[in-house]
């Protein structure tokens, strides 16, 4: 039995282990063709003259999982304070499962109401001739980044020891003190984990950007400018392109540097948590 | 009580509180003497834990908890006081020790902070307290190091630090003593003897020799009644009530 669960141990490492192989792999004979600066440095994406510079690509990534985030931080965190610290029980038996079924709407589900209800809202407040970009897509990604960020928050602040609340009250201490100094210091673990999931989940997604973002391979001038991500291009040529072509390779070389981005992000709150957990139990 | 009662720091009147339906305390009507130490006593779920986190509305963080009768503290009513101002003024000591994840100095400074003590007091009211728990020498290399280091013994002492620094006028002690070892034990015990020339100390032990050890008046409740108060040597070795005798002489508990 034992060995059963070490094999399928090792097989999962070894599944991991493989893809990032095929990656590097695929990236390497692109950087045999494409020089790595070019690659970095340049803002034009044209395959067919030539042309692998991922920066437009990879600003607007940044840009549309940026605005994500400046909206489902928030919003999360505060919604799961006051599920844990505020809301009624019955209130919160009803809100938590709410939360939790949004996360079961498939994301082509969320890039169509994309295109139905957020592009003509955007078209109307900003007055633009078009609401498919970065700021659509962040918007649904931050709509689906909500329920993990939520859950996740929720039950690391449910988890602070109640003997931390009533020791803060003892010494004299409000509600809202106790909450701010005591209770979310002691959640942080949690919060930056629930936030690092989110940030997974919204730089990782592929359709609802797809669907939602306007697909122009252009540098972003800004949040209502049309953009591709690294996902949706990737899902867009990888049909089209000759296999072993430079093209192919290069298309690995941009998730490759989607995984490095994923990666730094979770090393970092690796890191973070680290430093706060020494001082927890 | 018998003995001569000097100022009253807790007078208890008729005091009954309930959760939802369930009655948890009955009638309870005692003198609680200032800068004395008072042990309450009896078996386990005779409602001593419920008295104390009475004193200083504890038991509000509960919606379901409702109360009969008066408690007064220093001559006011304890639904008088900005609660908040009463917990300053009534710390408390929970039974195991919790120290927030902070550091050693953080812990103290907390309590500072929130109740508005000056910046640049907080260092010397900090380091006063730890001298006054006897706990300045053994942490004063390491005091911005976690909290959470500290042996179990320490930590108890530095929440007892952490209650002192804001100048009560009374400590409420739920078992301190009850997660920690013989030593660490006898130090608290020897702290709660210092305090008490300063603080009026209400201790909550189900351990009768601590209980002979510290306390000058005892208190036994029984199934959420006061049976007898009295002073210590009296209560024990002279018991008015029948239940007090058997209690104190180990026959229910």
């Amino acid at each position: 039995m034992q060995l059963a669960f070490q094999a399928s141990g090792f097989f999962c490492i070894a599944v991991l282990g493989g893809i990032l192989l095929m990656l590097l792999w695929n990236s390497i004979a692109f950087f045999t063709d494409v020089p790595l600066f070019f690659f970095l440095s340049g803002t034009v994406w044209q395959p067919e003259n030539q042309q692998y510079g991922i920066l437009s690509l990879l600003v607007s990534t940044l840009l549309v999982t940026i605005g994500a985030m400046a909206m489902a931080i928030p919003i999360g965190i505060g919604t799961a304070l006051y599920l844990a610290e505020y809301a009624l029980p019955v209130l919160r038996n009803w809100l938590k499962p709410a939360v939790e079924m949004l996360a079961a709407i498939p994301s082509v589900v969320i890039g169509f109401i994309g295109i139905v209800v957020i592009n003509p809202a955007i078209m109307a407040i900003a007055k633009t001739s078009n609401g498919l970009n970065a700021l659509n897509g962040s918007v649904l990604l931050a709509t689906m980044a909500l329920p993990t960020i939520i859950t996740v928050a929720e039950d690391a602040i449910r988890a602070v020891p109640q003997a931390f609340r009533e020791a803060s009250y003892g010494l004299g201490a409000s509600k809202w003190a106790t909450l701010q100094k005591i209770v979310v210091p002691a959640a942080y673990p949690g919060m930056i984990a629930a936030i690092m999931l989110g940030i997974g989940r919204a730089i990782g997604e592929t359709m609802t950007v797809l669907m939602a973002t306007g697909n122009a391979i252009a540098f972003p001038k800004g949040m209502l400018s049309s953009v591709r991500t690294i996902t949706a291009n990737i899902a867009i040529e990888m049909g089209e392109v000759p296999f072993f072509s430079t093209h192919y390779y290069g298309l690995f070389a941009t998730a490759l540097v989607l995984f490095i981005i994923s990666f730094a992000v979770n090393f970092a709150a690796e890191k973070v948590t680290a430093h706060i957990r020494k001082f927890q139990i | 009580m018998n003995a001569i009662t000097p100022f009253v720091a807790v007078d208890v009147q008729s005091w009954s509180l309930f959760f939802g339906t369930r009655r948890i305390l009955h009638q309870i009507t005692l003198q609680i003497p200032a800068k004395q130490v008072t042990a309450l006593i009896g078996p386990s779920g005779c409602g001593k834990s419920t008295l104390l986190r009475s004193f200083n509305r504890m038991h509000e963080i509960n919606a379901e908890a409702h109360y009969e009768g008066k408690i007064y503290i220093e001559q006011k009513d304890i639904f008088q006081w900005e609660v908040t101002t009463l917990r300053r003024q009534v710390g408390m000591i929970f039974q195991k020790p919790v120290p927030f994840p902070k550091s050693i100095f953080d812990n103290i400074a907390y309590g500072l902070k929130i109740n508005g003590c000056p910046p640049s007091e907080i260092k010397g009211r900090v380091e006063e307290a730890l001298q006054k728990s006897y706990l300045f020498n053994e942490v004063k290399d390491k005091l911005h190091e976690p909290a959470t280091r500290l042996s179990g013994g320490q930590q108890q002492r530095l929440c007892i630090a952490r209650t002192i620094a804001l100048q009560p006028r009374i400590i409420l002690m739920d078992e301190p003593c009850s997660a920690l070892d013989p030593i660490s034990t006898a130090k608290i015990e020897e702290l709660i003897g210092e305090l008490a020339q300063q603080y009026t100390i209400v201790l909550v032990t189900h351990n009768m020799q601590q209980a002979i050890r510290i306390a000058d008046y005892t208190a036994f409740m029984y199934l959420g009644e006061l049976i007898e108060a009295n002073n210590t040597a009296e209560l024990f070795q002279n018991p008015q009530q029948e239940l007090t005798r058997n209690y104190v002489q180990g026959n229910f508990g």
